[in-house]
């Protein structure tokens, strides 16, 4: 039987009716993996121990890749740094610990950006990781390896992380399901951490029943996490079949130099959800360019932050070993904390963030999601990024606003360009409202399929 | 205000808070980089912020005084990972 | 000396560790003392990547009560900042404590014998450092400690003599262990001191010197006193000789009693405080503060205790001092009041300050049992008394004439025939007035 391309909701069918069994399952993907990865380099680790799954977990074994930036116990951990080259947690992330609950097998840890600091996952101390739809251009970053290792097929379903774009970017360079959920909504606890008040942890996918899916094992409080938020947790699956109509928020400042192919499709897109009912509104938000400074001044305080962790005493090597982008928001970050100069960047950044924040509240006040581009363009090729000075912050000029705010939001692709790469379009939702953006790019699923930019590109990767 | 342009004191400064080691190059480099996003970053000037609304209270988020086994490691699972290590202890160079 | 022109300026930071079940911020046991180095750790207080802090309920409310006791106000809004340096003790390179939004801020506190109210800046919360262990050539470091709950209490610069830091302290540390939230130990290092040193001139008329001089490691309340008069005496030497002391860092070499420089180089720390983002801002409203009032009164203090007895037991000032200073006689005290007759609460007082052999190892019921039966036995007195004196007296005229003449040891011997002829019934210091009024 061939299953390749068959979703994790479809593969926990078949090891329920046991028509596969998760070893079996397994090995399949592992044999890809070996076959497939050295043309991407999606993966840092592989895991080749069998697991056994007990009955009544209710993902039966389903396999699944997981960004290198969560710790996993007993498994080699890295965020792609030479720093972390031999670290082997003696412990698991939340979300780690939910998956194995639910009955996930571990396939293995994806490459990306060095300690997420990128755009490109070019910045790994591993290798770039290529786009399986050109292996000259990139997957996108931060989680560039899940993107390929999804997109490939050489895991179906994998988790990632959002700092601002990491998660959504990705998943439109690679034609794929990508959704951030909100700042809260999934425990931090063991992801490493790069923007505290910015990480989420969320999924790439290949399907918005899969996203959906991954989004109510994962989501929910956790003692452990002071900034995960008390709130109860939806049936997000069941939500799906709502097809309420909805207005759509969409605003001018998020088409300002877009590739006019990527306008174009997303201006398609739209005419699918009025067809359905749905009302467009015009809506005006402040411009983008001011939350790339908030986001550039918060952010690299953060890192600057958390990397200090990173001596050498209790694991991993000594700070020689970070790289040039580590190092220089390590530097940025710094000097925007040093004396004299935290109120007037980082304090000033905070207060520029609750005008955003309050920005955001007074549009939903009208509209239930806004709908943008997710990436200004397609995917870029390798070596491509130095052309442009503020690179990360350019390429994830849309996704920023939405990141510093909190907000969840879901990519999904809306076809290709000339050049045979994906398109993605963002759904962006309320606070902790990711039944409405999840059930509004299911409907656009069914009705389109996603123009097959999922499913075309696995002919190029069929055992 | 005026382009703030880093100057190499300034730089080398900051490595050291940082304890980042760098090349000559690198400072170079960072000279560079550091000014240009200083200089992207000086437009939150532009907003003049109103009063916002102070952000709703939530509640406390605390843990109950109490011990729990769950999460303590082992000697052996704290020291697992380290390259510097005497005894049940961290080592590091003499420090003076 | 001229001692005169210059007046020490002396301001205090102390840090308490608190007794709590757990650290800071994980769950593992706060308690260290003689623990196997390494065997309490975890992710969090480990510093490993992707571990998160979350706060000690408890711990928050001991430093709040602090704050209480010292009539701080308590902040209804704070929050936790990180403060970063490197150091190989300080796992995360940024300790967790609080910067511009303490717990509490601006008390004061007199206490007993002290004379005057000293002025609290503020009560913080912060998490402790691992403890490191210097070698020949290593430094061995331990994590268990990483993590404990430490208070910070800072004073205002309002302390001129090393005695009067000393009264303090000692007061500060009955109250800490008062509250039951630490046994402030300076030996073991569950209290520790830090003074800053400066001497102001009589002539800047009570202007802040524009120096001041931190001192460290006294690990003593033996050694507070010599450190800093130690440090009092070096900066006027200096001033006098016309330099200026430096600000720099001091620690203090207690076998040879002097304080010496600690800093090699002058690091202004450049902290860089920002808010902790992984733990939300704390919010505290009327109905909380109303909760800590209460915690803090039924956790009696010394000054409590001490008006208690003088007020309500009428028991002499001297007495009241001693018993009122342990929470432990103070409370063998109440229960004998509970079982005793009225009339014997100030000998149960006198008894326990001047012969607490006598009720060592005694419940309070057992003895107060043991004092009744002594007391109801008929007391001679009055006429009866001057009778039996008479008799003695009468009967030893050799004793009688050899005090006269000034053997003073005569009329001891004298009271004891008297106690002995009356069975001890009664008071010896009464015969001995009433035998030398008679002579």
């Amino acid at each position: 039987m061939n299953i390749v391309g068959t979703s994790g909701i479809e593969l926990i069918r078949l090891l329920q009716t046991k028509k596969m069994s998760s070893s079996e399952l397994q090995e399949f993907f592992l044999k890809r993996i070996k076959k497939y990865d050295n043309q991407f380099n999606a993966y840092v680790t592989t895991v080749e121990e069998k697991k056994n799954v007990s009955n009544g977990q209710p993902l039966f074994g389903l396999p699944i890749a997981i960004k290198d930036n969560f710790c996993t116990k007993g498994v080699r951990t890295t965020a792609s740094s030479k720093v972390l080259n031999d670290f082997i947690p003696p412990y698991d992330a939340t979300v780690v610990t939910k998956l194995k609950k639910a009955g996930c097998i571990l396939l293995g840890k994806t490459n990306m950006d060095a300690w997420a600091h990128g755009s490109s996952t070019e910045t790994s101390d591993f290798g770039v990781t290529k786009n399986p739809h050109d292996l000259t251009r990139v997957p996108g970053g931060s989680s560039g390896g899940s993107a390929a290792a999804v997109c490939a097929y050489l895991a179906p379903l994998a988790i990632g992380s959002e700092t601002a774009g990491s998660i959504r970017q990705p998943a439109a360079w690679c034609g794929l399901v990508g959704l951030k959920p909100t700042y809260g909504r999934v425990s931090r606890y063991g992801v490493i951490a790069m923007g505290s008040s910015l990480d989420c942890p969320g999924s790439i996918t290949r399907t918005v029943s899969d996203a959906a899916l991954l989004l109510g094992i994962l989501a929910g409080h956790d003692p452990y996490d002071a900034t995960s938020e008390i709130i109860s947790v939806p049936d997000y699956l069941s939500c799906l079949k709502n097809k309420e109509p909805l207005t759509i928020g969409v605003s001018d400042e998020y088409f300002d130099n877009v590739q006019p192919e990527v306008s174009a499709k997303v201006q398609e897109a739209l005419d699918v959800f009025r067809k359905h009912g749905h009302r467009i509104k015009k809506i005006k938000l402040i411009s983008p360019k001011y939350a790339i400074s908030v986001y550039t001044i918060i952010q690299r305080a953060e890192v600057s932050s958390n990397l200090a962790r990173y001596d050498g005493i209790r694991y991993g090597n000594g700070r020689e070993y970070l790289g040039q982008e580590a190092k220089r928001r390590i530097m940025l970050g710094t000097y925007t904390l040093s004396h004299g100069y935290y109120d007037a960047y980082y304090k000033k950044a905070e207060i520029v963030r609750e005008v955003i924040r309050a920005d955001f509240k007074r549009v939903y006040k009208d509209v239930d999601v806004i709908i943008a581009p997710t990436t200004p363009m397609t995917a870029l090729k390798i070596g491509e990024w130095e052309k442009y000075p503020f690179f990360g912050e350019m390429m994830d000029i849309l996704n920023e606003p939405g990141a510093i705010a909190g907000l969840p939001a879901i990519n999904i692709p809306v076809g290709l360009d000339s050049n045979h790469l994906p398109i993605g379009m963002q759904i962006i939702g309320r606070h902790f409202d990711e039944e409405t953006i999840v059930r509004l790019a299911h409907q656009y699923e069914e009705e389109t399929d996603f123009f097959g930019v999922t499913k075309q590109i696995l002919k190029k990767y069929q055992d | 205000m005026a382009k703030k342009l880093f100057s190499r004191g300034e730089v080398m400064h900051l490595a050291n808070l940082a304890h980042v080691k760098l090349t000559e190059k690198e400072v170079a480099q960072y000279q560079k980089q550091l000014s240009e996003t200083i200089a992207y970053i000086e437009n939150l000037s532009e907003i003049t912020h109103q009063h916002v609304e102070k952000k709703e209270k939530k509640q406390n988020v605390f843990f109950d005084d109490q011990t729990s086994p769950v999460r303590i490691l082992s000697p052996d699972q704290a020291l697992a990972n380290t390259k510097h290590k005497k005894d049940q202890y961290f080592s590091v160079k003499k420090i003076m | 000396m001229i001692m005169s022109t210059y007046q020490p300026i002396i301001g205090l930071e102390i840090h308490v560790e608190l007794n709590t079940a757990a650290k800071m911020f994980c769950q593992c046991p706060a308690n260290y003392f003689g623990k196997k180095p390494n065997t309490q750790t975890c992710p969090v207080c480990l510093g490993l990547p992707g571990a998160l802090p979350v706060p000690n309920r408890k711990a928050i409310y001991y430093a709040q009560l602090i704050g209480k006791a010292l009539n701080c106000r308590l902040n209804q809004s704070s929050k936790f900042d990180r403060k970063h340096y490197f150091y190989p003790d300080l796992p995360k390179g940024y300790q967790i404590s609080q910067y511009d939004e303490p717990l509490c801020s601006e008390g004061k506190i007199e206490f007993y014998g002290c004379h005057t109210e000293h002025l609290i800046r503020r009560v913080h919360i912060e998490e402790d450092t691992g403890k490191l262990l210097h070698e020949e050539e290593v430094t061995l470091i331990d994590f268990n400690r990483s993590g404990v709950p430490l208070v910070e209490i800072v004073t205002e610069p309002d302390f001129h003599s090393a005695e009067e830091v000393k009264m303090f302290l000692e007061q500060l540390q009955i109250l800490i262990r008062d509250l039951e939230v630490s046994d402030a130990d300076m030996e073991k290092g569950s209290m520790r001191l830090e003074s800053n040193i400066s001497m102001g001139s009589q002539k800047s008329g009570g202007k802040l010197p524009d120096y001041k001089v931190e001192v460290k490691n006294i690990n003593s309340f033996r050694f507070v006193k010599q450190a800093i008069e130690y440090e009092i005496k070096r900066q006027i030497d200096l001033l006098q000789k016309g330099g200026s002391p430096r600000q720099e860092t001091r620690g203090f070499e207690e076998k040879k009693g002097i304080t010496y420089s600690q800093r090699t180089k002058e690091e202004a720390h450049d902290y860089r405080y920002f808010p902790e983002p992984d733990i939300p801002p704390i919010e505290f409203d009327n109905a909380h503060e109303k909760k800590i009032e209460e915690l803090l009164h039924a956790r009696s203090t010394f000054e409590m205790r001490r008006s208690l007895l003088m007020q309500k037991y009428k028991i002499s000032n001297q007495n009241a001092l001693i018993i009122a200073s342990d929470k432990k006689k103070f409370q063998f005290f109440e229960r004998c009041v509970l079982v005793a007759d009225s009339r014997l609460i100030a000998r149960i007082a006198n008894i326990m300050v001047n012969k607490p052999h006598m009720v060592k190892n005694t419940a309070p019921a057992a003895f107060v049992k043991t004092l009744t039966a002594i007391s109801e036995q008929k007391h001679v007195e009055g006429e009866e008394l001057v009778s039996h004196i008479e008799k003695i007296l009468e009967a030893n005229e050799k004793a009688v004439n050899d005090y006269k003449r000034g053997k003073q040891n005569a009329i001891m011997f004298l009271v004891g025939l008297v106690m002995r002829e009356l069975k001890g019934q009664a008071d010896a210091q009464i015969i001995r007035k009433k035998i030398e009024e008679k002579l």
